[in-house]
């Protein structure tokens, strides 16, 4: 049992769900062109971003799947917002190495900066949507592959490099086309696995000050 | 035996006192010596321990920068810097990395001793029917929560989340105020970069400190240089202060020694023309300062630094042998050599004595550990001067003198002066009128101050950049604590227990803003085994509980290490287990060190509780009283108090020391007026000196009342020398003028201490000064009112 490996897993999951989005074709077309450098540098520029997604997390302890709905949003340079709106709703915030999560019963927050293991993971979210590729590399082994058809879009697969979080993460998939993430794929070393699809997907969000304030209201008890 | 073989018998035994001195040589800064108040031992044995303890001893590094990358880097590089520094015995700059697995190989197995402080009543409604069903339902939350991979990693053999629960009161226990970047600590607004550092020595060893703290210093120097200025270092750390004290006092006392140096060489000159005889005159001063200190070595096996100061300020008393010997031998032609002039101040000089060594041994008698050492330090130094003196100083001398010296000059113009006061009586009477009215005015206004800070500087921004790094970095006052005793750490445990029960609940009504405890990180066996007894109590709670977690939708297969784990028994966790562990930098701040070699309160274990915001001291102290061997704390309060009671002590021994004395001269001399003349100066000038000092605004504290103490030695000495010279009819001009000279030494060596930046120095300086001058002038004027008609005028 590796407690690193856990709380880094829990992160990985809680990343994992922020990508993917249904395809714009406006978005798709530039990108898909120029493979993962000009992809995270499009990333890069994005003013913000926004999704729906339905989550779906299977669990060898559980007769059937977890499932889960709601928003996330990210706000440059550091601010991840995940609101699950259903079935029990929550609220997690992630911000450089604070986390902060909350639901019926209270608030916790949680010190990333403890774990650097859970830390890297936190920030591979962050990392892919800010397009910092060389932090992305540090960390893992990345294959992209674009189909030649613009239609069928992108798609990142991430490999830690450290043995030991391999052994806790076996994968992380990221499909997308364009700006606009489709899904993501998380595959863990027990064997258990969380997909999340994304959809109404706008990464040309911009957030004033009061919609993040907005954002970061907890759910109602 | 010949001069030559008593000056060699005499350096023989100086040499063999100071071999002595040198092999056993031990000194201690321990404060608390002074402190232990007859009757509150266990406070000042445990005062001692705290100063001794990890937790002094931690410094707190804060590196500001205008960004915090630029901190952290800055941070990185004065951490390596004093990892390698042997003064450094550990550094912390951020958690460990391998903490999680320290974590679960230490508390995973005893997850279910661990679970709450009060088993019997609260985790009965957690494993009914009831409970289970919310357990089961809060373990399916949580997996679709953000820490679910940790969830999920132990759910099959706790889905009680008995370990996630005990981890986060570790982390709330560890690094309260903290804030991690980069896995390093930072303060909790971001801006500052933080690092622990733990020295080898006790943070009052500035001997150790001094040049770490340099290096400290010159290293960042160099870094702020490099990063353009833009740097702040900020420190909490004991060390520092000492530090700065020692340094401070040192370079005021090697400031004023040159001064005083020059002067009495000076003086040395003009009245003796011999630059030789300073080391003759020194020479009882040297020897008094060695048998001090030999006696101190050879009674306690080390001595204290403030007993080589207060101690040695005594001894300085002395230096009135050599001088009057000296002035006779240079004054009077009917002396051959010295032994002669050894043989007429020789009666002077062992009342004298005699009184000295009465009036400081009294001190030996007080309850004080450290007050009892100056006695004897004092004492052993008062005759070890006064053998040095009458057996070898005579032969050290001189044959030839000098004549028609300044000093036969002033001597003649003495005696003209006190023969005429003599003859007018009434303008006599006027000087002791003079300090009688200056006592009359001061004293009634007499006031004592126990402040610790007004012995010691204590730079205010020093104090404000303490308390900045504190409240930023640890939350807590580590003044106010409380401390469990135990004969071994299961017994100090389970009170330590008992005392975070009583503070919880002294939380709860606001008595008590927050505490840190080491019940934290670890319980007594006893509360283990009460947890685990009831977790097994249980009926059929494995089956009950994995049906519950089947009607969340659970797979009830996937619990059989659950299910297992209800067997086992561990053995609970100890308190070496986490001292030892990479916890230990957490652990060993609550743990004070322990000396099985002392007394039974150092023997015992001790474990500190730290307290923030106490605001009902009452209920506290009430609720603490029904925990035996469980003691609140507050070290300042405490420092004040115990230097209340040493003043006050060393005020009764003073006291009793002059009532010996008085007994003393009046068996010696069994003449009333005889004793007047030798007392009543001494006892005029310390107190026209405390009137003084009321006068001008001040209280007295203990310094002062050790600077009364030796103005009183030598105002006898003084009135001792002019009471003998009067008996035995003879001229008073050598006398007087070795009380001049015996004045401006003292006035020299001690009072210049008035100049220094250093209260206390600055006390004992300034009291000094005007003891011993209205000594020299109260002397002269009672003797001539004093003289009887039947023994002439003392200056025939």
């Amino acid at each position: 049992m590796r407690l690193r490996s856990r709380s880094a897993l829990a992160l990985v999951a809680v990343c994992a769900t922020c990508f993917a989005g249904p395809l714009r074709a406006e978005d798709g077309a530039a990108a898909a062109a120029h493979g993962l450098d000009d992809l995270l540098e499009a990333f890069q520029a994005m003013p913000g971003f926004s999704a729906r997604f339905e989550e779906e997390k299977t669990i060898a302890l559980l007769a059937r799947p977890l499932r889960s709905r709601g928003s996330i949003y990210f706000a440059p340079p550091r601010l991840l917002v995940r609101r699950v709106e259903g079935p029990v709703p929550s609220l997690l915030e992630l911000d450089a190495d604070q986390l902060r999560y909350s639901d019926a019963s209270g608030t916790e927050r949680f010190d990333l900066g403890a774990n650097p293991t859970a830390r890297v993971f936190a920030h591979t979210f962050t990392d892919v949507l800010a397009g910092d590729l060389p932090r992305l590399r540090t960390t893992y082994h990345i294959a992209f592959t674009e189909s030649s058809d613009e239609s069928d879009g992108w798609r990142i697969q991430l490999t830690p490099r450290d043995a030991g979080l391999a052994r806790a993460i076996e994968s992380m998939t990221v499909r997308g086309h364009g700006l606009v993430l489709i899904d993501l794929v998380v595959r863990e070393g027990s064997g258990d696995a969380t997909v999340t699809r994304f959809s109404d997907v706008d990464p040309k969000r911009h957030f004033e000050e009061s919609d993040i304030a907005q954002l970061r209201r907890p759910p109602s008890p | 035996m010949t001069g030559r073989g008593r000056v060699a018998a005499t350096a023989v035994g100086l040499v063999l006192v100071a071999g002595f001195c040198a092999v056993r040589f031990e000194a201690t800064t321990d404060i608390t010596d002074f402190l232990d108040a007859p009757g509150s031992a266990m406070e000042g044995a445990l005062s001692r321990r705290l100063s001794r303890s990890e937790a002094t001893r931690t410094m707190v590094l804060s590196v500001a920068a205008p960004d915090l990358a630029l901190a952290l880097e800055t941070s990185a590089q004065l951490a390596a810097s004093l990892r390698r520094d042997p003064v450094v015995a550990w550094v912390s700059s951020g958690p460990d990395p391998d903490l999680p697995q320290t974590l679960e190989t230490l508390y995973f197995e005893h997850r279910y001793q661990l679970l709450s402080s009060d088993p019997e009543t609260s985790l009965p409604p957690r494993f009914d029917d009831r409970g289970l069903s919310e357990a089961a339902a809060a373990l399916k939350r949580a997996l679709a929560g953000p820490l679910a991979p940790l969830v999920r990693g132990v759910a099959a053999a706790d889905p009680l989340l008995a370990f996630p629960g005990l981890l986060r009161r570790l982390q709330r226990a560890s690094s309260p105020a903290l804030a991690l970047r980069d896995g390093r600590f930072v303060s909790p607004d971001g801006g500052s970069a933080i690092v622990f550092v733990g020295t080898a020595y006790p943070a009052l060893d500035s001997e150790h400190h001094a040049p770490l703290l340099a290096r400290l210093e010159q290293d960042f120097a160099a870094l702020d240089a490099a990063a353009g200025g833009v740097l702040e270092l900020e420190m909490s750390a004991v060390q520092r202060f000492a530090v700065r004290a020692a340094t401070a006092m040192r370079a005021d006392v090697t400031r004023i020694g040159i001064l005083s140096a020059i002067g009495i060489a000076v003086l040395f000159v003009v009245v003796f023309r011999s630059v030789r005889l300073i080391g003759v005159a020194s020479l009882p001063l040297v020897a008094g300062l060695l048998c001090g200190l030999a006696a101190c070595l050879l009674v306690y096996g080390r001595i204290n630094a403030l007993t080589l100061a207060f101690g040695g300020a005594l001894v300085g008393v002395v230096i009135d042998y050599p001088i009057h010997l000296l002035a006779h031998w240079l004054l009077e032609d009917d002396t051959p050599d010295a032994s002669g002039a050894l043989r007429r101040v020789w009666p002077g000089i062992r009342l004298g004595a005699a009184t000295s060594f009465v009036g400081f041994a009294a001190l030996a008698a007080a309850g004080f550990p450290g007050i009892r050492e100056i006695g004897i330090f004092a004492g052993a130094g008062i005759a070890g001067a006064v053998v040095v003196t009458a057996s070898a100083l005579p032969f050290l001398v001189p044959a030839r003198r000098a004549s028609g010296t300044t000093a036969e000059r002033v001597a003649g113009a003495l005696s003209s002066g006190i023969a005429w006061l003599t003859r007018h009586r009434a303008a006599a009477a006027a000087v002791p009128a003079v300090a009688l009215l200056v006592c009359a005015l001061g004293l009634p206004g007499l006031r004592f101050t126990d402040d610790v800070k007004a012995l010691s500087p204590v730079d205010p921004e020093l104090v404000a950049e303490e308390g900045r790094v504190r409240d930023r970095v640890l939350g807590t006052e580590t003044s106010q604590v409380v401390i469990a005793l135990g004969r071994d750490d299961e017994d100090a445990l389970a009170r330590n227990d008992r005392v975070a029960g009583l503070l919880a609940e002294l939380v709860a009504e606001g008595a008590l803003e927050e505490f840190r405890s080491l019940h934290d990180f670890v319980w007594s066996a006893a509360l283990q085994r009460r947890n685990e007894d009831v977790v097994r109590s249980q009926p059929d709670l494995g089956p009950r509980f994995v049906a519950a977690l089947a009607r969340e939708g659970f797979k009830p297969g996937a619990f059989e290490p659950f299910l297992a784990s209800l067997d086992a028994r561990p053995p609970p966790l100890r308190l070496d287990d986490l001292t030892g562990s990479a916890l230990g930098h957490w652990i060993r701040p609550f743990v004070l060190p322990r000396d099985t070699r002392e007394g039974p309160v150092e023997s015992r274990v001790a474990l500190v509780t730290l307290l923030r915001g106490v605001s009902d001291p009452a209920r506290l102290a009430a609720g603490l009283s029904q925990i035996d061997g469980a003691v609140f704390f507050d070290q300042l309060a405490l420092l004040e108090a115990g230097y209340r009671s040493l003043r006050r002590a060393a005020g009764i021994m003073i006291g009793l020391g002059i009532v010996a004395v008085l007994l003393l001269l009046w068996l010696h001399y069994r003449s009333l007026s005889d004793t007047a003349v030798a007392l009543v100066p001494a006892l005029l000038a310390a107190g026209t000196t405390a009137a003084l000092i009321s006068l001008g605004g001040g209280a007295l504290n203990l310094v002062h009342l050790f600077g009364l103490l030796l103005i009183l030695g030598m105002g006898v000495d003084y009135g001792v020398f002019l009471a003998e010279t009067a008996r035995q009819g003879e001229s008073v001009g050598a006398t007087a003028l070795g009380l001049v000279l015996s004045c401006t030494t003292s006035v020299l060596g001690l009072g210049l201490l008035a100049l220094s930046s250093n209260p206390g120095l600055r006390a004992l300086g300034a009291t000094t000064a005007i003891g011993v001058i209205s000594s020299l002038l109260l002397g002269p004027a009672v003797l001539a009112i004093l003289s009887r008609p039947d023994r002439g005028s003392p200056a025939a």
